[in-house]
């Protein structure tokens, strides 16, 4: 992985449409004979519950540019199984990941007008980038808009097929 | 005899019961968890209903467990894999061993169960349209049990696919889910299921043009169908007493 070079704050860059980015996704031992029945739902924009307007908030993903092999993602997912596990999530698994371009994530709207905003965010590693809901300026953004959003990220958009980790 | 009948067999259901969820009439009516036999016929599985029934037509003791353990001799090339369709819909099959033709074998095999009394139904039994029980209607239904044993571990086993929270499922939407999959007739496809971060249960039906999204909130539904698609419809919340689903959910769900 390239090292990581010292982020003034503030600093970020426009993610291109054309730049690869990558979601680390976990699984827990306990859930693995019901592997086939769970729904992939692995964005989920949970609502801040500090926030008195309740907004969704933000998943992270990996840009590709600053962790360009597939070895790079692992060592963050890794890093952050190790970080979970350390912090009270005992049943924390990385098992690998899925990745899409930015530009599809960026252009899809749902019927209501709802999309995705993409966001550089390097204050936690220069890799780092925020994927979060978009409403449309004119709707409310609804339970249901929601879960289609996020199916869609999932279902259409990111890659079917996860990359493994190494054994 | 022909080794295979397609013949439309009534389904008997007793109403309170059916009411019951799946692991009450477990506990309540306990049955054999083997299908595995079954499971492991590689070619499509047909029944010879119309027999099985007449020679099982005399007098029985406990109408109950005979509704529960509705027979059906599975044939099989040359075998006849014998078993108990327990439950009908969402139940187990219990093999009881195979057995080689002729039929003079079946016929002692068969007549050595209990009966089916057919023609002393009590009032709180009712006929439902029959169905051809096959080995994909078998897999559906070990299926749905599977469904129902993954929603109790969702109430005592936080999920979530956020490394940073893991969501437990309320009772009530735990319960409403049971329901609802009691509910879904046996020819429709079962969901993928999640709980989400409000002990709710986001359940999602894949299909090529028409997926379908709904999550139980408590006894309440809320669903889009063609989710995803530029012909998505957002349905206005409903109320699920337990008894039928919504028609615009149920027509829009994808068959088996």
């Amino acid at each position: 992985m390239n090292e990581r070079p010292k982020v003034e704050p503030g600093h970020s860059e426009e993610v291109p449409d054309g730049d690869l980015l990558s979601r680390i996704i976990d699984f827990p031992h306990k859930f693995d004979g019901f592997r086939d029945l769970i729904e992939e739902r692995i964005f989920e924009f949970q609502t801040d519950s500090t926030d008195p307007e309740k907004k969704p908030l933000p998943e992270s993903v990996v840009w590709r540019k600053y962790a360009s092999t597939d070895n790079d993602v692992h060592t963050i997912g890794v890093a952050l199984e190790v970080d979970r596990q350390s912090k009270g999530r005992a049943d924390y698994r990385y098992i690998g990941f899925i990745s899409a371009q930015a530009g599809p994530i960026r252009s899809y709207r749902n019927v209501n007008g709802h999309g995705f905003f993409v966001r550089h965010d390097p204050e936690e590693g220069l890799h780092h980038v925020h994927v979060g809901l978009l409403p449309c300026a004119d709707k409310k953004l609804t339970r249901l808009d929601k879960n289609e959003l996020r199916t869609q990220l999932v279902r259409s958009i990111f890659s079917k097929d996860i990359t493994r980790r190494p054994e | 005899m022909s080794s295979t009948f397609d013949i439309d067999v009534p389904i008997r259901r007793t109403s309170d019961r059916y009411r019951m969820s799946l692991s009450d009439r477990e506990a309540a009516y306990p049955v054999s968890n083997d299908i595995g036999e079954i499971a492991s016929i590689d070619q499509p599985v047909s029944y010879h209903s119309t027999e099985a029934i007449r020679l099982f037509d005399t007098s029985i003791e406990d109408p109950y467990s005979t509704w529960m353990k509705y027979r059906f001799p599975f044939l099989y090339p040359s075998n006849f894999y014998i078993a108990d369709i327990a439950n009908n819909l969402s139940g187990e099959a219990n093999v009881q061993g195979a057995v080689n033709l002729p039929a003079a074998t079946y016929r002692a095999v068969l007549t050595s169960y209990p009966a089916l009394p057919i023609l002393n139904i009590s009032n709180d039994i009712f006929a439902l349209p029959g169905i051809t029980v096959d080995i994909n209607t078998i897999s559906e239904i070990h299926r749905r049990k599977s469904l129902i044993d993954l929603i109790h571990k969702f109430v005592h086993d936080p999920f979530g696919w956020s490394p940073w929270s893991q969501y437990p499922l309320s009772i009530d939407s735990a319960n409403a889910a049971i329901s609802f999959l009691d509910k879904l007739p046996i020819d429709k496809r079962s969901p993928k299921i999640a709980p989400d971060s409000d002990g709710t249960l986001e359940l999602y039906w894949e299909d090529k043009d028409d997926p379908v999204l709904l999550t139980i909130d408590g006894w309440t539904l809320h669903f889009i169908t063609s989710a995803t698609t530029v012909r998505a419809v957002h349905h206005k919340p409903v109320s699920f007493t337990g008894a039928d689903l919504p028609k615009a959910l149920l027509d829009a769900l994808p068959s088996r």
